[in-house]
């Protein structure tokens, strides 16, 4: 399928912005069960992101540079008896393609119609 | 953590066993530990400790809900995966159309075992014409029965300048589609008003012009109104799904090119077959009792035109609800209401008009009012898709 570039649709939306904000709260790495628990504070307490539907999202945006990620140290998780964690940062590129999301569509007013 | 929630942890974690089964080592197991971690995480929440029933609900729900993209992840990293998932859709789509088309001709088979083999006919052709046109685009090739090069004409002309575009054709779709569901809305409402169902009001907006025009001229301008005023909409999925590179999502227009041709044959039959009395010529009015034989003639046809016409109708609208919704454009419940309108055309429903139309109605002018209102906002009405 093709993909304009810069174009989000709204799963990745929320995930930039729960990202950043985690972000302006001086964590700059995050997890992804971390990730849907922002994006449930952000969205209220009905909304639910699937599993399913945020890790496809997730691998979708690394591979389109708007994330990247790393597995966490391995002694980490040893000793916290856990599984090891992946752990996702917002990139350069994410912050300013949720930026230009947040714009009302202006390169569509100066640019005239779409063509077909 | 309580037991409840220790088992429902299970359930993801067999799923990701299941649908990573068979990919190259690293992806999978990437893949899989991902999983492990995200259930570990969600089982030791503590926000949700407190309350066992409701955390061991939160996973299976979070699960369930998140079966679909797995599953389409599962396919984009399948070489041929996501052909795979279009010819299963696509061909299990046709085949209900196929059996539901097949079944409702069968009122007057008497064995039980005759309706029966008829609709499985039906399903078996549909789904040999799904496998057809998935290979058909496997090839290269366009969905059969779409007007394709038409498409990448029009779409050719208007890059090169020409003062139409996409969301000027939307809008003026989506006032039609408007127009069609006043139409719709008042026809109903005459049959309503006079105690029958739909296909009465149409027939007695059908004899009142018969009256001053003539038959065929009624029938064209009543009958075939509907069609003609949702056929610019369904050319703008096309060209909206080729501005997107979704292709496939053109099978909306397809169907509604079926639609198209059993109508038109209908059309022919519906003149030749339903002639005008010499009673009802020279009456000034329709009565109520001419109104009726008219309507029982009209629906002598219903089983070799309009439950045909209606289910391909049916399917292309719920077809294009789907493609709205994937190109952004409608919202959710403009979804449910377009498959919902598609159950009322399956058995055992089939050819309750009461249920059919107000579905239809609903359709049909919250679409316009999507497609007038969101081309106003010249906001892109065929946003390019993720994979």
């Amino acid at each position: 399928m093709r993909r304009k570039q810069g174009t989000l649709i709204p799963v990745e939306v929320a995930i930039l912005e729960a990202g950043l904000s985690l972000l302006s709260r001086g964590e700059d790495e995050f997890h992804g069960y971390q990730l849907a628990s922002e994006i449930r504070t952000q969205a209220g307490e009905t909304y639910r992101t699937a599993a399913g539907t945020l890790y496809r999202a997730l691998d979708r945006m690394e591979q389109s540079g708007l994330l990247q990620s790393r597995w966490e140290d391995p002694s980490l998780p040893e000793v916290a008896g856990r599984p090891p964690r992946r752990l996702y940062r917002v990139t350069g590129e994410g912050a300013s393609a949720l930026a230009k999301s947040r714009r009302p569509a202006a390169g569509d007013l100066q640019s005239g119609v779409q063509p077909v | 953590m309580s037991r409840l929630v220790a088992t429902a942890v299970k359930v993801p974690l067999a799923w990701a066993m299941c649908y990573t089964a068979g990919l190259p080592a690293a992806l999978r197991e990437t893949r899989r530990a991902e999983i492990r971690s995200d259930t570990f995480e969600h089982a030791h929440d503590p926000t949700l400790a407190h309350r066992p029933v409701r955390h061991a609900w939160d996973i299976i729900q979070s699960f369930l809900r998140g079966l679909p993209d797995d599953l389409r992840w599962r396919a984009v990293n399948t070489p041929g995966g996501l052909w795979i998932v279009e010819v299963i859709s696509l061909s299990l789509a046709l085949a209900i159309l196929g059996g539901t088309f097949a079944h409702a001709q069968t009122e007057g088979l008497a064995r039980a075992t005759d309706r029966i083999g008829v609709g499985v006919a039906g399903a078996g052709l549909g789904l040999a014409l799904g496998i057809w046109c998935s290979v058909s685009l496997r090839a290269g090739g366009s969905v059969p029965f779409v007007p394709q090069p038409a498409a990448t004409d029009v779409a050719a002309d208007t890059s090169r300048g020409s003062p139409m575009t996409l969301q000027s054709f939307a809008r003026f779709s989506g006032w039609l589609l408007i127009a069609a569901g006043i139409f719709q809305s008042l026809s109903f409402a005459a049959g309503r008003a006079g105690g029958f169902d739909y296909f009465d009001g149409t027939v007695a907006l059908l004899n009142t012009i018969a009256d001053a025009q003539g038959w065929f001229v009624a029938a064209v301008i009543t009958s075939g109104l509907t069609t003609p005023l949702l056929l610019p909409f369904f050319v703008y999925l096309l060209l909206a799904s080729r501005n997107s590179g979704r292709e496939w999502s053109a099978l909306s227009a397809g169907l509604f090119g079926i639609h198209l041709a059993i109508s038109l044959v209908g059309l022919a039959l519906f003149a030749v077959l339903v002639p005008l009395s010499d009673d009802f010529v020279s009456a000034s009015g329709a009565s109520a009792e001419t109104l009726r034989i008219q309507a029982d003639n009209f629906l002598q046809l219903r089983f070799i035109v309009i439950q045909p016409a209606g289910v391909a109708m049916a399917a292309a609208v719920a077809m294009a609800s789907l493609q709205m919704r994937r190109e952004n454009i409608g919202p959710r419940w403009l979804t449910v209401v377009g498959f919902a309108h598609a159950l009322f055309w399956l058995p055992p429903l089939a050819g309750d008009f009461i249920l059919v139309f107000p579905f239809f109605i609903v359709w049909t002018v919250a679409t316009g009012l999507i497609l007038v209102r969101r081309s106003n906002e010249r906001v892109p009405l065929a946003a390019p898709l993720a994979a």
